[in-house]
């Protein structure tokens, strides 16, 4: 897998130098390290809420303006095994967690470059591996002692959807966000059920105005009515949910050859149209009943497609009908509006039936979109995210979803870890004492942990403009002389305590990152096996 | 009765984006801005009318792509009809910190792409005039230009209709999307269950009364499994409507070993096993002789002299197919032809793969007595039709049972010669005859014993201006009829009668069974690529039995 052309000649000199295994191996590391330094450089300006925002324009002008690290890493070609190991890794933490992509990149990339100092003075890479087995063990146990327990109160999550999106979006518009976030997310949670994100729809609308995101607490769908007649607004509304179809469709026995006149495929053509207005007759009887004489209106949202004749019917009873709705809008309309999604209308009855307050339509050039609004119990809601072009629309959507995830994981970890690079600080004086009580070589490999997870608070401090070094001896110092967790602060560059400015981040992401080490092993043990097999051939040849 | 007739088309690969792209230009051709009777075509069946935000009107294919990324070159995915193509100033975006841009430059556009561009500037101005004389007549030579499909691409998408695959490079050695199972693999992914599932029902909603799917899918790689995946979510989603797909095969490839070939009739034999499954009918269609291993020798027309290691050569012949065999249920007609009817009819008794024919272009004389379709016709030596299916030559006991052939550019009045009325008309029956339809049914029903053939013509011929390849022998005018005098070297031809049609016969017995036969002999455990994707032996085994019960379909002991 990492096989270069240099590996042959090298393989040829362990034959008369033993020792030389050490030196080869690290002279492959050298080449895996430039190639994780190649994504790490482009990475690592992208880290904290100071880092550069990225806009990328393709030949043919296609725009995409990220800070994501996973946005990033999936825009990028990477030809090199070793880069695209590191970031499959990356990557994997983000379907994962949702968060950490750049983290991940950025501890991988230390990680390697501390091995490399290490192999390069003779130490053996399994030697190493095994300490950094042990650190992250320590590591884990010490994430554990410094998390914060908090309740799934409105102001923590807030706070933890804010230290993620500001990482991501301009600060104003982080806040917002993590607002909509957390009411978004307070909606849907059901208790003792585990939280369903899909149950709150993303919906982006493109206008020429500015760019607003906003909750709403109920269903946005992306299509309208399909019929002039039809009201485009309705108040007071029974909200039928339905998959059934209300199409005439050709069936396979009337068609082409097998019919004998004209006149005999009109007579099945008329059959056919039948069975298909019977189902649209049993919605507008039910209609009747409930609707005519009050001030209640009805609206149908199918599943499956309604055809002119069929909208016609409806729109002459003064019935709302939308076909073609979303799979998952089925569900997500009876937990906004209540009711149950029907696959037939044979036994309709009012209960089947929910309820919204006011459900109305609007159009946007070719685009339609309905709302349904005032639901008494919306246990689905909407993010609406307008902009003005497609690649806003599309940053904003990559944050809402940063944003849920980050809430959700909070909440499913009842803990955060206070960010900030506090976290990593605390780490690595932990580690540090931790190192003295292991014998022998391994604590190099812990040394080497420590000094890599301190990247985090060295990259927070570079991208807000200060001396990385200068910041890392402010912070340990203080950190050590107060017994407190310390974390950076990005526009004065000083020492501040990250949890008393509500800057927290997932437990869940901490600990993936912590566990990620794994691809270093996989990395290292890689190069000792091409090389002993290479020496194993070259052997084998001269006995 | 109902009003729409709209077909969703989906295509996915990059040569069935090479067919498609000619096949929207052809169609692009045909448009008649100026007219106000309403074309033979009914545009409204595959294209769709917009609205944009700032209110223009847009008429885009109602079209959905896929294909890798890094092979779009000069198209945007997001299209700039419904999006400004501005590129903002970095330093306006809504970030406290810095921005860095990072841009690829420019791609540079080829001549027919410039003219493309010059001529849009011309109407933009009002330069009517201007802007015909640009392109109009002008001969390009883009045989060495063209790389991707998007370096002739006419028309203009609607901003859902691109999606690219981002985790799989095109023309990229290290990374490839060669295995069936990688393209089910990547439908799973929120992308496409998700997004592209969307976009597919946005199109639908719109829709009155559709009609159903065209499905185009490279089937020797992982776009075959993206497009089986596809069909098999329509069929899901979409019970009733019908399906016409489409696989395709390059006539050519880049690389070829004996693993390569090994891989592709896999990926070829998964691909129709889903086909026979989930679409309502499939036509394969391949310029190649052979197509499974390798594409073969090239296919020969007496009247084209075609370069077949070039795609931009190989699908504009497939495109012309598709374009004409497809115009049963694209015309206005009275009644209505559905795409169901014809897959209904062509695949009865289990026969869901059917073979594509045609003559390309139809040959009939500029003028003299020859240029007239009963004489042609009763003159005629040799086949009609070339077969455009891979493994599916013109058997010598050829058996058609079903055909759907359509006669496109000739008109009412080719259809028998004044002169010729005064000879011996008794003792022809065809001179009865009033319309080219019913000559043309005539014709076939004394050529083939028993063969239930539906015919549909249209005097609009095959509009093949530029870009479409130079493809055409000298002995074609620029009309598409032959002529004795050369066409000189600097004219192009602009249109041609086609006819072509789709066949449920035989020889795609045949075709099967050679399919089948490849597919067998692999061992499917020494492809690591598949396994390592997710098939597993005993699926592979079950495939290869379902393809051998399929063709056992074609089989007549049992036809009533």
């Amino acid at each position: 897998m990492f096989l270069h052309p240099h590996k042959l000649k090298m393989a040829a000199i362990s034959l008369l130098n033993p020792k030389a295994e050490f030196a080869r191996a690290a002279q492959a590391l050298a080449i895996n390290i430039t190639a994780a330094r190649g994504i790490e450089d482009v990475m690592k300006t992208n880290l904290g809420p100071k880092g550069t925002m990225k806009m990328l324009v393709s030949g043919a002008g296609d725009i995409k303006i990220t800070k994501d690290g996973n946005v990033l890493l999936h825009e990028m070609q990477i030809q090199h095994p070793t880069a695209s190991m590191i970031a499959r890794a990356s990557t994997a933490q983000d379907d994962i967690t949702g968060d950490g992509t750049t983290s991940t990149v950025l501890v991988i990339g230390e990680l390697l470059k501390q091995a490399d100092l290490y192999i390069s003075e003779g130490v053996h890479p399994r030697i190493l591996t095994e300490g950094f087995d042990l650190a992250r063990v320590k590591t884990l146990e010490i994430l554990d002692k410094i998390k914060i327990n908090i309740s799934a109160d409105k102001e923590s999550l807030v706070n933890v959807a804010q230290t993620s999106l500001r990482t991501k979006v301009h600060p104003k518009v982080a806040d917002a966000l993590a607002e909509v976030c957390v009411d978004a997310v307070l909606s849907v949670k059901q208790e003792n059920k585990p939280l369903d994100l899909h149950m709150v729809e993303i919906m982006e609308m493109q206008r020429k105005t500015e760019t607003e995101t906003t909750l709403v607490r109920g269903l946005v769908l992306d299509h309208g009515t399909r019929h002039p007649d039809m009201p485009k607004r309705s108040t007071n509304a029974y909200i039928l949910t339905c998959n059934v179809s209300m199409e005439y469709e050709k069936s396979e026995v009337n068609s082409g050859f097998f019919y004998k006149s004209a006149e005999d495929r009109d007579k099945l053509v008329a059959a056919e149209r039948e069975f298909i207005e019977k189902r649209v007759k049993k919605v507008i009887e039910l209609k009747k009943k409930l609707c005519d004489g009050t001030d209640k209106k009805f609206v149908v949202i199918n599943q499956k497609g309604i055809d002119p004749m069929s909208l016609d019917m409806f729109a002459k009873e003064g019935i709302m009908a939308l076909r073609r709705a979303k799979r998952r809008n089925m569900e997500r309309l009876t937990l906004a509006c209540g009711g149950i999604a029907l696959n037939s209308v044979d036994d309709l009855e009012e209960s089947h039936l929910g309820y919204a307050g006011l459900v109305y339509e609007h159009v946007l050039g070719e685009n339609k979109f309905t709302f349904v609004e005032e639901c008494k119990f919306p246990q689905s809601v909407t993010v609406l995210i307008k902009g003005a072009n497609k690649y806003t629309l599309v940053q904003m959507k990559d944050a809402v979803r940063d944003g849920l995830r980050a809430i959700k994981n909070a909440m499913e970890d009842g803990c955060v870890v206070p960010g900030a690079g506090a976290f990593e600080i605390a780490a690595n004086l932990e580690l540090q004492k931790y190192r003295d009580d292991v014998k022998g070589k391994a604590r190099l490999g812990i040394q080497a942990y420590a000094e890599a997870l301190l990247i985090i608070p060295k990259t927070l401090a570079s991208n807000s403009g200060f001396d990385s070094q200068d910041t890392i001896v402010k912070l340990t110092d203080e950190a050590r002389s107060s017994g407190e967790l310390v974390g950076i602060d990005v526009t004065t560059g000083e020492a501040m305590i990250p949890a008393a400015a509500g800057i927290y981040d997932n437990y869940i992401v901490q600990k993936q990152i912590i566990n990620s080490w794994y691809v270093i092993t996989v990395i290292a043990s890689n190069l000792l096996l091409v090389d002993e097999i290479m020496r194993a051939g070259m052997s084998s040849l001269k006995g | 009765m109902p009003t729409g007739q709209e077909i969703i088309t989906l295509q996915f690969g990059h040569y069935a984006n090479f067919i498609g792209t000619h096949w929207w230009n052809i169609q692009e051709a045909g448009f008649d801005y100026n007219s106000e009777v309403p074309s033979e075509i009914n545009h409204d069946v595959l294209l769709r009318e917009g609205r944009t935000l700032k209110d223009e009107v847009t008429f885009t294919p109602r079209l959905l792509l896929v294909d890798l990324k890094g092979s779009l070159n000069t198209v945007s995915e997001r299209g700039d009809l419904y999006d400004s193509p501005e590129i903002p100033d970095p330093n306006q975006l809504d970030w406290s910190g810095e921005v860095d841009l990072k841009q690829v430059p420019k791609v540079e556009k080829n001549e027919y792409l410039q003219d493309l561009e010059k001529e849009e500037q011309a109407l933009q101005r009002g330069d009517v005039i201007g802007a015909q004389a640009l392109i109009g007549s002008k001969k390009y030579e883009l045989d060495s230009v063209v790389k991707v499909w998007s370096d002739y691409l006419r028309l203009r998408y609607h901003p859902r209709s691109v999606t690219t695959i981002n985790d799989y490079c095109h023309g990229s050695d290290s990374r490839k999307f060669d295995i069936f199972n990688l393209g089910i693999n990547v439908w799973k992914t929120e992308q496409f269950e998700e997004n592209f599932c969307d976009r597919i029902r946005n199109y639908a909603e719109e829709c009155d009364n559709m009609q159903g799917f065209h499905v185009l899918l490279d089937c020797n790689d992982g776009f075959g499994g993206l497009g089986i995946s596809a069909l098999q979510y329509i069929e899901d989603e979409y019970s009733t409507k019908t399906t016409l797909a489409f696989p395709v095969l390059p006539a050519a490839y880049e690389f070829s070993n004996t693993l390569a070939d090994s891989i592709r009739t896999a990926n070829i034999a998964l691909s129709f096993r889903g086909l026979s499954e989930h679409a309502s009918l499939f036509a394969p269609l391949c310029m190649g002789s052979l197509g499974w291993r390798q594409p073969g020798p090239p296919k020969e027309f007496k009247y084209l002299n075609y370069n077949a290691l070039l795609s931009y050569h190989t699908s504009a012949i497939l495109a012309v197919a598709l374009d004409t065999l497809t115009l049963r249920h694209r015309l206005r007609s009275k009644p209505q032809e559905r795409l169901s009817t014809v897959a209904n009819a062509l695949g009865r008794l289990g026969r869901r793969a059917a073979a594509v024919k045609a003559g390309i272009p139809f040959p009939l004389a500029g003028d003299g007595d020859a240029g007239f379709l009963l004489e042609a016709l009763e003159a005629w030596d040799g086949p009609l039709w070339h077969s455009l299916s891979p493994s599916c030559g013109d058997l010598e006991a050829e058996r058609i049972w079903m055909q759907s052939v359509v006669l496109r550019g000739v008109g009412q009045e080719r259809l028998k010669s004044p002169t010729s009325m005064r000879k011996n008309q008794d003792g022809n029956p065809a001179y009865s005859c009033s319309t080219v339809e019913e000559m043309l049914k005539l014709f076939l029903y004394c050529c083939s014993y028993a063969t239930a053939s539906h015919v549909t013509s249209t005097s609009l011929p095959c509009n093949v201006g530029a870009p479409f390849p130079h493809i055409f022998s000298e002995d074609i005018g620029i009309d598409g009829f032959l002529y004795p005098e050369t066409r000189s070297n600097d004219i192009g031809v602009s249109s041609i009668p086609v006819i072509a049609g789709l066949h449920s016969c035989r020889s795609v017995g045949t075709m099967l069974e050679s399919l089948h036969g490849e597919a067998s002999r692999l061992r499917i455990t020494k492809l690591h690529g598949f396994g390592e994707a997710g098939l597993e032996e005993d699926e592979y085994k079950e495939c290869i039995n379902q393809l051998a019960d399929f063709r056992e379909c074609y089989h007549e002991e049992f036809d009533v």
